[in-house]
């Protein structure tokens, strides 16, 4: 969702199969997670709470969701570009429910607090294209290193998460132009907490970057 | 680096640069970092998040399956 080519396949897509971002999403927020997401987990009790994260730059937003007992490994996800949203903390809270202690952010804190874009945000309206795009053109490898640190750092302060080697935190990484910086920017002294975020994919020069 | 990695591809985005996988099994192969690394068929850019206008919920599940053995097999 992040480029011009990536929508006008959307858009095929979309005549193709006549569904609508709005249509899907009233159906699975109605029916319901369990309806929708069909691999089955042993799903856990779990704990959420939003909470605020201070970082080198200001005060990041974000949705923190746990099992209830026990310590488990932090997991850390960076969103796409249409931010923080309910979808992102259902598939968290799944995650959590699965044992792992999750943080997902606001990774535009800096503009504003979530929900960054509007519910059912369509990338084919021209403005709300330019807005996104604008918004993630403000991220770049610096701010992801800082942002990194103290994403990293809340989490290993919290009860909740294990910070056992073999526990260390991971990242998913939903979208490339919003989320793929941290993976480009890793200092080595990073990495050996962050062993998913230790390689990244350049798509300017079409390396693969380890450190 | 001690990473592993699962890298889910869109078709779509395969197709504009069929080359990056190769290179992407090739350097982590190098590397000896474990990576598995698939295009998943039919999917479109963006495929994973629920409220995805291309949201595709088979492709989805089975890549969220492919993310918990990935995590349940990095960090035993």
């Amino acid at each position: 969702m992040c480029d011009n080519d990536s929508f006008d396949d959307m858009l095929e897509y979309q005549l193709r199969t006549g569904v609508s971002r709005r249509q899907f999403g009233a159906l699975s927020f109605g029916l319901g997670l369990t309806s929708v997401l069909s691999v089955v987990d042993a799903a856990v009790e779990t704990v959420g709470a939003e909470v605020e994260i201070k970082t080198g730059d200001g005060t990041a937003d974000a949705y923190f969701v746990h099992p209830s007992k026990g310590k488990h490994a932090g997991v850390l996800i960076w969103p796409d570009i249409f931010g923080l949203r309910p979808a992102f903390k259902q598939m968290a809270t799944r995650l959590a429910e699965s044992g792992y202690s999750v943080l997902v952010v606001n990774q535009f804190y800096r503009i504003k607090k979530a929900p960054t874009s509007e519910e059912h945000a369509d990338f084919s309206d021209p403005e709300t294209r330019k807005v996104l795009s604008g918004m993630s053109a403000t991220l770049n490898p610096d701010t992801a290193m800082v942002d990194a640190k103290a994403f990293i750092a809340f989490l290993d302060h919290q009860p909740s998460v294990d910070k056992k080697r073999k526990s260390a935190p991971l990242v998913i990484v939903w979208a490339v132009r919003s989320s793929c910086v941290p993976l480009l920017s890793c200092q080595s002294a990073l990495v050996q907490r962050l062993p998913f975020m230790a390689a990244g994919w350049s798509p300017t020069n079409q390396k693969v970057l380890i450190f | 680096m001690k990473a592993q990695l699962l890298i889910a591809i869109a078709e779509n985005d395969d197709q504009k640069q069929p080359e990056a996988k190769n290179v992407l099994r090739e350097s982590f192969t190098n590397a000896n970092i474990p990576a598995e690394i698939e295009v998943y068929a039919g999917t479109l850019h963006g495929w994973c998040p629920l409220d995805a206008k291309v949201y595709n919920a088979e492709q989805a599940e089975k890549a969220w399956g492919r993310m918990l053995a990935l995590f349940a097999r990095a960090l035993a």
